[in-house]
């Protein structure tokens, strides 16, 4: 595997951890209290933010790695 | 070239100048209050906090220490403008609502609330240090960038730019800061765009630009442990998560700009949007001209030999023209005085919030606080341009700024972590874990072999791995040694070895050989500007951190051909310049004459010395925790006790039900009372109930809350389509009679 894949893995999957923990934990103790819509929307947007930069991320390294 | 600028980029710059402090000035109007001059009466809306953090986030020296970055490692200089994302879930539904609706005004007020006094003022000392310190090394740092660009002394850039900046933020206080950010960062965005462009056009277009780059400099992360001084695994934990942690946590400018939000909602829209969109802006912005560079170098446009350091004065140099230089420099100087305002509003917050509040004069009228406010404003800058002459004379001093920082960071940071997420953490365990942890990281600066099981987990040595790269270049005599950048690109085993030649090596201080050995010397051709350039490098091992060594290049028909001493030992961090010192031994047919080579160790604590702080006060903090007593009352100071924050903060029960918005124009009635009252179906489409807290703006949306107020919604009126507002909240708010208001419900 290309040194570059093996990076982003790390990024996406060590980093991923620490987000979730995080994520779960507020959800957990009611800091986002997903009963609210505010919160609800903010939960949302906050995966997609973690997804959108991992699928930015994949393409910049396919790009880089193949052109 | 232009090095010592045009006279038309004076004149942009003497425009600049003075146009920032007249824009900075007028917001004077606008503080009337302690709460106005340090959070800017908690009113703004989110894209001008964005705004204002992008311009703060980047200092004068981000160009060029980015710009080096970007020429060395390539894309991935972006990497530490691209990973906080993962930490941003605490600070969003964490930290952020408890400062907010804890009213928090600094972090060392938390320590206290939190914890207890003496951990307090533990955290005051050391965040005060800090600032300060920050305060002068800017101001330094941005004299050094001048001076190289420009040619412009210190003692007259430096006096300059502080006079002008103290001016702003003594007035118009946060308001002020926020403000000429926009303005700022603005600039910053235009002239790194600009450069960019410029940039761009001079290598060929972006296909050029992209054709011309190697693979490593295309990636988004650099290697996984290599190079030392940029490696991914180092990055990732140090800046990714501890360095966010430290960030959004401790750092009091930040926290201030995230308090003068209007709410806590528009205080998320203000991460997402910084987070996701600006700061990966902020990051091309910065780092751009030396992707430029790192293509020109391959396009033969710049020696390869070029000092890495330079790079962004080579580069501007080279693609802008007379004006454009100007507003190169009118962008550095607005990098500058957009951190140092918030250096400087930050300081006097502390100062006045936890010293002469807390210590010297409890009670008094708001009005003489904020005066003493202004006060302590000036007396930080002044500290801070006494500390440039200090950081210039000593290179040393500098470095202890930054070893302190390193030391004082970690604890904090464990400290208010644990703080907020765990309701059992004891004031004891806080004070003597940042104690513990400080102490411990200070050892490990001294003996640095006790990071090294961690720093070993992802594959980094301890300094015991390092290449020494010479070069000889045909026809003239060699430059120095090769910047550091390329070096385990160029030379690996792939590239051919030179068998005649050898590099033998021992600790100096064991001349009898009881430590030799001796390394492979690698060669690899390349012609520059037509000008035949042969480098050579041998990469070294087991080699002591610390310890002075010998060094020959042997040639191993004729014997030693060159001797050099290193005698500052393998400090991780550093790249020492060894002095060949017989080079008149050269062979004659020695490929050309070698004056000096570079030394650069592989290892790097930088990043994993704040894992290990981490690590170690969080053990610390645990232990004594179990030990001794909880502190009670702490309600809305912890994750999971927000509501009692909001409770708090609202001085009732929160109304978070989704509500509309209304526009309506205002009825002012006499009373020195704050009051709002609003009909019935306005009301409704607010989803709001009496005593809910409103936000009430005026509605030109550009003004971003400039002229605004917070008011809780009294009894609702059945006289007309309007709001009866009191002259009182109508001044507070700025408003201007006529001006139709926008109303929404807060909480």
């Amino acid at each position: 595997m290309h040194e570059g894949w093996v990076t982003y893995l790390y990024q996406f999957i060590i980093g991923g951890l620490f987000f979730a923990a995080g994520l779960v934990y507020v959800v957990k103790v009611k800091a986002a209290d997903l009963k609210l819509s505010e919160d609800r929307k903010w939960t949302i947007a906050l995966i997609v933010g973690f997804f959108g930069l991992a699928v930015v991320t994949a393409v910049w390294t396919l790009l880089a790695i193949n052109s | 070239m232009h090095m010592m600028g045009a006279p038309i980029d004076y004149a942009i710059l003497i425009v600049y100048f003075v146009g920032i402090l007249a824009f900075g000035a007028y917001f004077a109007r606008f503080t009337k209050s302690t709460q106005d001059f340090f959070f800017g009466g908690q009113r703004f809306s989110w894209w001008l906090i964005a705004a204002s953090l992008v311009a703060t986030g980047i200092g004068s020296y981000s160009f060029l220490k980015y710009a080096q970055t970007g020429f060395t490692s390539g894309l991935s200089s972006t990497m530490t403008y691209l990973n906080d994302w993962f930490m941003i879930p605490l600070f969003m539904f964490g930290w952020l609502p408890i400062i907010y609706f804890s009213r928090i005004k600094s972090i060392p007020e938390y320590f206290d609330r939190r914890f207890d006094r003496r951990t307090r003022l533990v955290a005051t000392i050391f965040t005060l240090l800090y600032l300060v310190g920050y305060i002068g090394l800017n101001f330094y740092l941005m004299g050094l960038a001048i001076k190289s660009l420009m040619g412009v002394e210190m003692w007259i850039a430096i006096p300059i730019v502080a006079i002008i900046s103290a001016i702003y933020v003594t007035t118009g206080g946060q308001t002020a800061v926020i403000f000429t950010d926009l303005i700022q960062g603005a600039f910053l965005y235009i002239a790194g765009a600009v450069l960019l462009i410029y940039g761009l056009t001079h290598i060929g277009g972006i296909s050029e630009w992209w054709a011309n780059l190697d693979v490593a400099h295309r990636l988004p992360f650099p290697g996984f442990n290599r190079p030392a001084e940029f490696e991914f695994t180092g990055i990732f934990w140090g800046e990714g998560i501890v360095g966010t942690l430290a960030f959004t946590f401790i750092n009091q400018g930040f926290i201030m700009r995230y308090l003068a939000a209007k709410s806590v909602n528009e205080g998320r829209k203000t991460l997402t949007f910084n987070t996701l969109l600006l700061m990966p802006i902020s990051a091309v912005v910065v780092g751009g001209i030396g992707w430029i560079a790192a293509a020109m170098v391959s396009k033969g446009q710049i020696n390869t030999g070029v000092d890495a350091k330079d790079i962004f004065m080579i580069v501007s140099n080279i693609v802008t023209r007379p004006g454009i230089f100007g507003f190169v420099i009118a962008a550095l100087t607005a990098a500058l005085m957009s951190t140092i305002d918030t250096l400087i509003n930050a300081v006097a917050a502390i100062g006045i919030f936890d010293i002469y509040k807390n210590y010297f004069k409890k009670e008094a009228p708001d009005k003489h606080y904020l005066k003493a406010s202004r006060i302590v404003s000036i007396i930080a800058t002044v500290v801070g341009l006494a500390l440039v002459p200090v950081f210039a004379q000593s290179r040393s001093i500098l470095q202890a700024h930054y070893t302190f920082v390193a030391i004082i960071t970690p604890p904090m940071l464990v400290a208010i972590f644990l703080g907020v997420v765990w309701k059992r953490f004891t004031p004891k365990a806080a004070f003597w874990g940042m104690i513990i942890g400080g102490a411990l990281i200070l050892v490990s600066i001294f003996v640095p072999e006790i990071i090294v099981p961690i720093a070993r987990t992802h594959g980094l040595t301890d300094g015991s791995e390092a290449n020494i790269v010479f070069e000889s270049v045909s026809g003239g005599p060699i430059m120095g040694p090769r910047a550091a950048y390329n070096w385990q690109e160029i030379f690996s085993e792939k590239d051919g070895a030179v068998s005649e030649y050898v590099v033998e090596y021992e600790l100096k201080s064991s001349f009898k050989g009881d430590y030799t050995n001796s390394a492979p010397v690698y060669k690899k051709n390349e012609t520059i500007d037509d000008v035949p350039v042969t480098r050579y490098c041998a990469p070294l091992s087991d080699l002591k951190p610390r310890d002075s060594y010998v060094f020959r290049v042997v040639n191993k028909e004729t014997g030693a051909i060159y001797n050099a001493i290193l005698n500052k030992g393998l400090d991780a961090n550093k790249l020492p310049m060894i002095e060949l010192v017989d080079s008149d031994a050269l062979p004659k047919d020695a490929p050309g004459k070698v004056a000096k080579f570079g030394f650069k160790t592989a290892g790097d604590y930088g990043y994993f010395r704040s894992v290990f702080g981490l690590i170690v006060t969080l053990i610390a903090c645990v232990a004594i925790t179990f030990f001794t007593k909880p502190k009670m009352g702490i309600e809305g100071l912890t994750v999971d006790t927000i509501l009692a924050a909001k409770r708090s903060f609202k001085g009732g029960e929160p109304n978070e039900t989704k509500g509309g918005k209304v526009v309506l124009s205002p009825k002012i009635v006499e009373g020195e009372e704050a009051l709002v009252r609003l009909p019935a179906t306005a009301i409704e489409k607010l989803s709001a109930k009496p005593g809910d807290l409103l936000y009430i703006a005026d509605k030109r949306f550009w003004l971003g809350g400039l002229r605004s107020n917070h008011i809780h919604l009294g009894e609702p009126h059945g006289e007309g389509d309007f709001i009866i507002i009191s002259r009182k909240s109508f001044e507070d708010g700025n408003f201007i009679e006529g001006r139709p208001l926008e109303v929404e419900k807060i909480i």
